[in-house]
C-alpha cells in the first residue's frame, strides 16, 4: 500500500509535468464585429504572443436568439506580413476550443515578427455574406526551450534544498534531545 | 446551441487539478480509515464528507463550466472565488484533514521526511504567525482587495498562469482565514473562543464594503468584460452588480452562521470550562522523539465546528499506532499473483515472446531492410525496449520472467546433459562487462538499431548461446553470468519497487528443509537456479523473478514484496551469492559500464554528436565512422567512467574514510544506478513514444506478405511522428528524480563510511559533481535534436 501510495504520489508529479500547454481561456481580443445581429469575436492566446504553438478562437453570438453559434464554417489564417514564412490556415472548430462557446484553431506559429490573423466566418444562418475578421499581430520570439523548462531543470536543487533543510531539522532536534536529557542528569 | 448548453460543455479537466484532488482524496481516505478504526468518535464520517465535499468545491470551481464562464461574466469569476476562500477551506478544515492526511503517507516519508519538519521549533513558530488571527484576518483582506485591483484582475483574465496564481491566493488566504475558526483537531486553543466572534463579524464588515461599492458602482472596472462578446445579454455594469451582491449575501451568510454556532456553544454551561491544552508526543504519532504536538482537551473543542470532538486522549496512545501489516504483495493480489506463481502461465508467456521472436528473425532475413518497414528493425529497438524499462520502473526485472531464451534453453535441456560445472574462473561479472560493451559498441558501429538483419542474426545468436550454455553446464550460468539483457536487467531492477523476498523471516528461522535453494522432487523443482537463498537475499541482483522459489517453499512464505527503491544498496552485510557489494568490483565495474553507457548510447543518436563523428573521422582520414565510435564508446563507457571513479576516490580520502579505497569506490559506484537508470528510461521511452505506432502498418505488411488481408500498409504511423509538448518535460522530470535518488544514496553511503555529517558531505562532494555532470550532460542530450529511429523519412502514402 505504500507503494502505492508512492506511486499515486509520483503520478501527481509526473501529472504537474505532462500537463499539456494551457489553451486559451478566450485570450486577449483582437477584433469584434456585429454583423446582422451576429456578434462575432476574434481571440489569440497565449498573451504576450510568441513564435510556437497559439491558439486562435472565434466566439459567434446570434444576439437575437442568445444563441452561441458554434458550428461555423471558421477558417483561420496567419499571413505574415514580412519576407520568409509561409502563411499558415487552418479551420477553427469547437473539438479544439475548451471553452466550448467558442471555435478554435490550434496553430504553430513559426517566427517571431508582425502577423496578420484573419479568421473568416461562413455557413451563418439567413446571412449570405461571410464575415470576416482581422488583426495585426507583433509576435515576439519563441521562449528558448529551457525557459519552459527551467522549472524542471533545477528539481534537483530544490530536492537538495529541502534535503538540506530536513538535515538541519533532524540535527537540531538531536541536539535539544542531548541538552534536554544532560539538563536531566 | 444555446450559450447556457455550450457553456455546460465546457469542463476544463486539467490534468493536475484532478491528479492532485484524487490523491488527496486517496491519502485522506487511507488516513481516515486507520484513524477511524482506532478513534471512530474523532474522525467520524462528519470529518470524511466535510473533507470530500471541499474538494468537490474546488474540482467545481476550478474544472466544471464556471472556469470557461468566469471569462466571461464577473459574476462567474466572482462564484469561483467565493467558493474558493469561502466554502472549501470551512470544509476541508472540519476534515481534521492534518493527521489523516500525514497518517495517509508512508511511513518514512511521515517520520524521516514530514517529522523533522514539523517537530521543528522554527517551523512551529512560522506556523504559529500564519494561524494567527491577526494575520489571517489581514492576510485575506489584503489578498481580496489587492487582487480586485482593476490592473492585476485584468491581467489574470489575460494570462492562464496569473490566473492560476490569483486562484492559488484566494484558496490559500481563505485555508488560513477559517483555521482559528474552524480549530481542526488538533489544533491548539490560544485565545479566547469569543475572540472568533469579532473576528468574524469584522471580516463580514469589511466583505460588506468590499461588496457594496461593486453593487453600487456607476463605473465598471474590468474593461475587460465590456470587450469579449456576451451570449447572455448581460450587460457588463448588471454583470458587476451581481457580482458584488453574491460576493455580499453568500459572504456575510457563511461569516455570519459560525458566529451563531459558536456562541451557542460558548453559552452552554459546559462549554464555559477550558481546561489547559495536552500535548500528543509526536513520536507517538511516528513524527519524532520528544517534540509536543499540541492538542486540545475535550471541554476545549467546544464551540468549535470541527467535527465530533470529544475526546483526545487515545491519540497519543499506543492504541493509535499503526498495526504493523506486512508490505504490499504482488503475490497476494487475486489472478495476478496466481498467475504470476504459476508455472504454465510463465510458460504462456516465454511461448509468446518466442513466437515474437520468431517472427522478428524471420521478418529480419526476408523483409525489407528498412528498419521502421520490419518487425526487427521496430519490434526489439522500440517495443521490447519500452516495455523493459515501464516493466522495472512498475515492477521488476518481468522480462526475465516471460525470457523467450529460457524458454528454448529448458527444452533443449530435456535432450543436453547440462551437468557440468561452469569454470570457477568465469563466476563474475567480468565476462559480461566484456559482453556488455561488445554490445555498445556494435550498436553504435553496426548501426544495429537500422538494421534488421543484423538484428535477426543476433536473436539468433543469443538462442544459440543460452541452448548451448546452459546445455551443458548446471545452474542457470548464462543468466548469471553471460546474458548481457540480464545484467543490465539485474543491475536496474535495484531501482524496482518489488523484489522477490520471503515474507516472514521467522519462519525461515524454523525451516529445515531449503527448497526454495535445493528444489523439491516432489514439485519437480529445481530451487533457485541463480543459487539465491531466499532468507540471505536482499535486492533483485542475479533475481530473474521465475518464480521457482516461490513454487518451491513449502510454507507459501515468498512473494513479491514492495520495497524502498534503491535501499537495498545501501547495505553491505553478506548476500547470498553475491557476497558483500563492498567486495564485487567486477559487479561494480558493470554498473558503472552500464551508467556511462545509457549517456553514451543516447548521445550517439543526437545531432550534433553524429555531425562530430563524421567530422572525426574525416580529420583523421578515414571514409567510415568506425574508428571514432571504437574510440568513443571505450572512452565514454570505460575510460572516463573509471578515471573520474578514480578522482573522485582519491578526492573523498581527503576525510577520515572508514574503508579502503577500492572498497570505497566500489560501493559509491552502486549509488549511481539510479542516474543511469534515468537515462536509460528518457531514451527508451522516447523512441517508444514516438514510434510505438509503427508496428501496426509492420503487421499489415507482413501479413499482406503471407496472403492474409489486414488492409493497406498505414504507413503514416510510422512517419513523422513529431514529440508531443509534455514527452521533453517528462523527460527532464525522469532524469531530475535520477540524479536526487543518486545524490541522496551516494550522501547516504558517505555516511556509513565516515564519522561525521561533515565528513560525509566532503566525501561525497566529488560524487556529487559526476552525479551532476551526467545530469547536466542528459539535459544537453534531451535539448539535441534526436535521429528519429523507428519512423520513415519520407511518407510512404
Ligand atoms: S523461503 Fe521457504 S523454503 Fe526457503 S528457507 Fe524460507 S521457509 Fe524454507
Ligand atoms: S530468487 Fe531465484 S528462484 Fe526466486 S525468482 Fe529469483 S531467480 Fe527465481
Amino acid at each position: 500500500m505504500n507503494n502505492l501510495v508512492i506511486h499515486c504520489l509520483s503520478v501527481v508529479l509526473l501529472a504537474l509535468i505532462i500537463k499539456t500547454e494551457a489553451h486559451a481561456d478566450l485570450g486577449t481580443v483582437r477584433d469584434s464585429k456585429v454583423i446582422e445581429g451576429y456578434e462575432c469575436t476574434l481571440f489569440s492566446a497565449p498573451e504576450p504572443f510568441r513564435a510556437g504553438p497559439v491558439d486562435i478562437s472565434v466566439m459567434v453570438v446570434n444576439n437575437k436568439t442568445g444563441q452561441a453559434l458554434v458550428d461555423c464554417q471558421i477558417d483561420v489564417s496567419l499571413i505574415p506580413t514580412f519576407e520568409g514564412p509561409a502563411s499558415l490556415q487552418a479551420p477553427a472548430t469547437q473539438e479544439d476550443a475548451q471553452n466550448k462557446l467558442l471555435q478554435a484553431a490550434l496553430l504553430e506559429l513559426p517566427e517571431p515578427g508582425q502577423w496578420k490573423v484573419v479568421a473568416r466566418i461562413t455557413g451563418l444562418p439567413d446571412l449570405d455574406q461571410a464575415i470576416e475578421l482581422s488583426a495585426l499581430v507583433d509576435a515576439f520570439a519563441h521562449l528558448p526551450r529551457w525557459r519552459s523548462i527551467w522549472l524542471w531543470l533545477v528539481l534537483p536543487a530544490i530536492a537538495l534544498i529541502v534535503y538540506v533543510f530536513n538535515q538541519i531539522c533532524v540535527s537540531s532536534r538531536k541536539q535539544r534531545r542531548q541538552r534536554s536529557s544532560a539538563e536531566a542528569k | 446551441m444555446s450559450a447556457t448548453e455550450a457553456l455546460m460543455r465546457s469542463w476544463n479537466l486539467d490534468v493536475i487539478y484532478i491528479t492532485v484532488l484524487l490523491i488527496a482524496a486517496l491519502l485522506y481516505l487511507r488516513g481516515w480509515l486507520g484513524l477511524h478504526r482506532q478513534r471512530p468518535e474523532r474522525f467520524g464520517p462528519v470529518n470524511l464528507i466535510s473533507f470530500l465535499l471541499g474538494e468537490l468545491i474546488i474540482f467545481i470551481a476550478l474544472c466544471s463550466p464556471l472556469e470557461a464562464a468566469s471569462s466571461m461574466l464577473l459574476q462567474a469569476h466572482m462564484g469561483q472565488h467565493i467558493l474558493l476562500m469561502l466554502i472549501a477551506p470551512p470544509l476541508l478544515w472540519i476534515g481534521a484533514p492534518g493527521l489523516p492526511l500525514l497518517w495517509g503517507l508512508p511511513p518514512f516519508v511521515r517520520k524521516a521526511g514530514i517529522g523533522p519538519f514539523l517537530a521543528s521549533p522554527g517551523v512551529r513558530r512560522i506556523f504559529r504567525v500564519l494561524t494567527h488571527p491577526i494575520f489571517t484576518f489581514f492576510f485575506l483582506a489584503a489578498v481580496l482587495w489587492t487582487w480586485h485591483l482593476p490592473w492585476l484582475y485584468q491581467l489574470s483574465l489575460t494570462s492562464p498562469a496569473w490566473h492560476q496564481f490569483e486562484h492559488a491566493c484566494f484558496f490559500w488566504a481563505g485555508m488560513l482565514f477559517w483555521y482559528p475558526v474552524i480549530l481542526p483537531y488538533p489544533a491548539q486553543v490560544r485565545w479566547s473562543r469569543w475572540l472568533v466572534v469579532p473576528y468574524l463579524l469584522l471580516a463580514a464588515l469589511q466583505n460588506t464594503i468590499f461588496s457594496a461599492i461593486f453593487c453600487f458602482s456607476s463605473v465598471i472596472f474590468y474593461p475587460y468584460y465590456e470587450q469579449v462578446p456576451n451570449a447572455w445579454a448581460v450587460k457588463p455594469l448588471d454583470d458587476q452588480a451581481v457580482a458584488g451582491g453574491l460576493m455580499w449575501i453568500i459572504g456575510s451568510l457563511v461569516m455570519l452562521a459560525p458566529v451563531l454556532i459558536i456562541v451557542r456553544g460558548l453559552v452552554r454551561p459546559k462549554g464555559l470550562t477550558i481546561r489547559q491544552p495536552q500535548a500528543v508526543p509526536l513520536k507517538r504519532l511516528g513524527l519524532g522523539q520528544s517534540h509536543q504536538l499540541p492538542v486540545l482537551q475535550p471541554s476545549a473543542q467546544i464551540g468549535t465546528l470541527g467535527g465530533s470532538m470529544t475526546d483526545t486522549s487515545a491519540i497519543g496512545s499506543p492504541t493509535l499506532r499503526r498495526k504493523r501489516r506486512g508490505p504490499f504483495d504482488l503475490l497476494a493480489v487475486p489472478v495476478v499473483g496466481s498467475a504470476l506463481s504459476s508455472l504454465v502461465f510463465r510458460r504462456c508467456v516465454q511461448a509468446t515472446f518466442f513466437a515474437l521472436a520468431l517472427l522478428i528473425m524471420l521478418d529480419g532475413w526476408l523483409g525489407p531492410q528498412v528498419a521502421s518497414m520490419n518487425l526487427a528493425g521496430a519490434l526489439p529497438w522500440i517495443h521490447w525496449r519500452g516495455f523493459l524499462v515501464i516493466a522495472l520502473l512498475i515492477v521488476g526485472n518481468l522480462f526475465c520472467f516471460g525470457c523467450p531464451f529460457v524458454f528454448v534453453r529448458t527444452l533443449g535441456r530435456k535432450l543436453l546433459p547440462a551437468r557440468f560445472n561452469w569454470p570457477r574462473v568465469l563466476r563474475s561479472k567480468w565476462l559480461a562487462v566484456g559482453l556488455i560493451l561488445l554490445f555498445l559498441w556494435a550498436y553504435e558501429a553496426l548501426s544495429l538499431w537500422a538494421s534488421p538483419w543484423w538484428t535477426a542474426w543476433i536473436v539468433l545468436g543469443y538462442f544459440i548461446a543460452a541452448l548451448a550454455i546452459d546445455g551443458l553446464f548446471r545452474g542457470a550460468a548464462f543468466c548469471k553470468y553471460v546474458c548481457p539483457i540480464g545484467q543490465f536487467q539485474f543491475v536496474q531492477s535495484v531501482v524496482s519497487p518489488t523484489e522477490v523476498r520471503v515474507r516472514e523471516l521467522d519462519r525461515c528461522t524454523s525451516c529445515t528443509t531449503y527448497d526454495c535453494i535445493k528444489g523439491t522432487a516432489q514439485k519437480n523443482n529445481q530451487g533457485c537456479e541463480l543459487h539465491l537463498f531466499q532468507p540471505r537475499k536482499k535486492s533483485n541482483l542475479d533475481c530473474t523473478f521465475c518464480m521457482d522459489c516461490v513454487r518451491a517453499c513449502p510454507h507459501d512464505n515468498i512473494g513479491i514484496l514492495a520495497t524502498t527503491p534503491g535501499s537495498t544498496l545501501l547495505q553491505d552485510d553478506y548476500r547470498s551469492s553475491i557476497r558483500r557489494l563492498s567486495r564485487r568490483l567486477d559487479l561494480a565495474l558493470l554498473a558503472l559500464v552500464l551508467v556511462f553507457g545509457a549517456f553514451a548510447n543516447a548521445a550517439g543518436m543526437v545531432g550534433p554528436v553524429l555531425e562530430w563523428q563524421d567530422q572525426t573521422a574525416a580529420a583523421w582520414g578515414m571514409s567510415s565512422r568506425m574508428a571514432v565510435v571504437t574510440v568513443g564508446v571505450l572512452a565514454s563507457c570505460l575510460v572516463i567512467p573509471v578515471v573520474l571513479v578514480g578522482l573522485a576516490t582519491a578526492l573523498s580520502q581527503i576525510t577520515s574514510i572508514n574503508t579502503t579505497p577500492m572498497r570505497l569506490a566500489v560501493r559509491m559506484i552502486f549509488g549511481l544506478i539510479p542516474m543511469g537508470m534515468a537515462m536509460w528510461t528518457c531514451h527508451f521511452i522516447f523512441h517508444f513514444l514516438t514510434s510505438m505506432g509503427t508496428v501496426v502498418p509492420i503487421t499489415q505488411r507482413m501479413a499482406r506478405d503471407v496472403g492474409l488481408n489486414l488492409g493497406e500498409p498505414a504507413w503514416i504511423l510510422s512517419c513523422c511522428q513529431v514529440p508531443p509538448d509534455w514527452l521533453l518535460p517528462l523527460e527532464i522530470f525522469i532524469l531530475a528524480v535520477g540524479a536526487v535518488a543518486s545524490s541522496y544514496l551516494l550522501y547516504r553511503l558517505a555516511l556509513r563510511m565516515t564519522r561525521s555529517t561533515r565528513d560525509a558531505v566532503l566525501a561525497s562532494l566529488p560524487w556529487l559533481l559526476i552525479t551532476a555532470l551526467l545530469y547536466l550532460v542528459g539535459i544537453w542530450t534531451m535539448l539535441q535534436p534526436m535521429e528519429m529511429r523507428g519512423t520513415l523519412d519520407v511518407p510512404l502514402l
